[in-house]
């Protein structure tokens, strides 16, 4: 299993305003990847909220919605046009889970490598203080292991994206140049 | 991190009591930041009020708008509700993107074309393609029209206030990929990802390197 789809997801009812260290909060550390390894990130989402109106009247207290950012080592990698501090993607774009009422409007596209000795996180950033409301996130991505990491940034040199059916074509490449089958 | 996925969302609420009449248009990237900023926001720009100034494109970037959207509905009393065809329009320095079929001027791409969010009830009648381009030392902005319901304070609806958000999916190419991408661009090709990583695997394969 030297690649394997993974899926990771965080839940809270806390009321606090603010962000979420997502990966720290519920592991206890930070993610590490490790000299073995190769992450891509595919996908993530957190919960949507309404975006036509809203029932908090004061300046300001509509931003009331979750947003998701990854972090890779000390880089935010969602940033405002002009290169400032962003808070994400919001769960409107997003939206986990998906259903009718939400659709997907912000695709990954390309997607995020996680390199060997990187750090990684997910923050979540909560919005206004609301007790009792559950705020979700998830991140899907692909761990590539062993071999297949080593393929994975051969293909990230080459400037080949780092998907598995390219693995896989460089795996079929590497037999055929051997003339074995 | 040469080629990123990236987001901007702006928000339209009226931050006094009364509205923002039909017709109104705001530059939702260039207008200032909003006065009340809630106290979380802490050191983030507030990304509601908008960035306090036009968006220029260093030399050394390459922008790719894919995908633009904003609110295709607003409550006008109440808890009654009407399609709002307020617009968002694309402008390239003094430039705006979208036009009238005779050259004239144009508010854009209505919301209930192009939704912000996606849902069953409104769906995509248009996307953009081909791709808009911004190129270094351009400036870039996004332009709303309030259509024809105002946008009201709470005050006005009683426990409500309506909320316009407008939304633009871009792909920021910087360093080496910018350069590729002025590349692509002087040689027809649209500048995608893919294509991105097609001219750099040519140009490994012409260097007989693997």
């Amino acid at each position: 299993m030297a690649m394997r789809a993974q899926f990771f997801s965080y839940e809270t009812t806390t009321g606090t305003e603010g962000t979420i260290n997502v990966m720290q909060t519920q592991l206890g550390r930070i993610q590490f990847t490790k000299a073995t390894e190769f992450i891509v990130i595919d996908d993530i989402g957190c919960t949507p909220i309404n975006t036509f109106m809203s029932s908090l009247a004061t300046v300001g207290m509509f931003f009331d919605d979750p947003y998701v950012q990854v972090k890779i080592n000390t880089t935010e990698y969602f940033l405002n046009p002009d290169g400032s501090q962003s808070y994400g993607i919001p769960g409107r774009a997003v939206p986990y889970p998906r259903s009718n009422t939400f659709y997907q409007t912000f695709f990954l596209d390309p997607e995020v490598y996680v390199l060997p000795g990187q750090n990684w996180e997910i923050l979540l950033w909560l919005g206004a203080a609301e007790d009792g409301v559950t705020k979700r996130c998830f991140v899907k991505y692909v761990l590539y292991d062993g071999t297949d990491a080593v393929i994975a940034n051969k293909l990230l040199e080459m400037g080949i994206a780092v998907k598995p059916q390219n693995i896989d074509w460089y795996k079929r490449m590497l037999i055929e140049q051997k003339g074995g089958a | 991190m040469a080629m990123r996925a990236q987001f901007f969302e702006g928000t339209i609420a009226n931050p006094v009591d009364g509205t923002i009449p039909p017709g109104t248009t705001i530059n939702l990237m260039g207008r200032t930041p909003a006065d009340a900023a809630p106290a979380y926001s802490g050191l983030l720009t507030d990304y509601r009020g908008g960035l306090g100034r036009i968006q220029f494109t260093k030399a050394t970037e390459f922008l790719v708008v894919e995908h633009i959207g904003s609110s295709p509905q607003t409550v006008v009393s109440g808890t009654t509700s009407i399609y709002n065809p307020g617009s968002v329009q694309v402008k390239i320095n003094t430039t705006e993107y979208f036009l009238n079929p005779d050259g004239s001027r144009h508010t854009g791409i209505p919301g209930i074309a192009a939704p912000y969010p996606r849902s069953t009830t409104f769906q995509d009648a248009f996307s953009l393609n081909p791709d808009v381009y911004v190129l270094p030392g351009q400036n870039w902005e996004l332009i709303y029209t309030v259509g024809d319901a105002s946008i009201y304070h709470a005050t006005t609806t009683g426990t409500l206030r309506h909320v316009i958000r407008v939304v633009a999916k871009y792909t920021l190419y910087d360093g080496t990929d910018a350069v590729i991408a002025n590349k692509l661009l002087e040689m027809g090709i649209s500048v995608k990802p893919a294509n991105i990583d097609w001219y750099k695997r040519m140009l490994i394969e012409q260097k007989g390197g693997q």
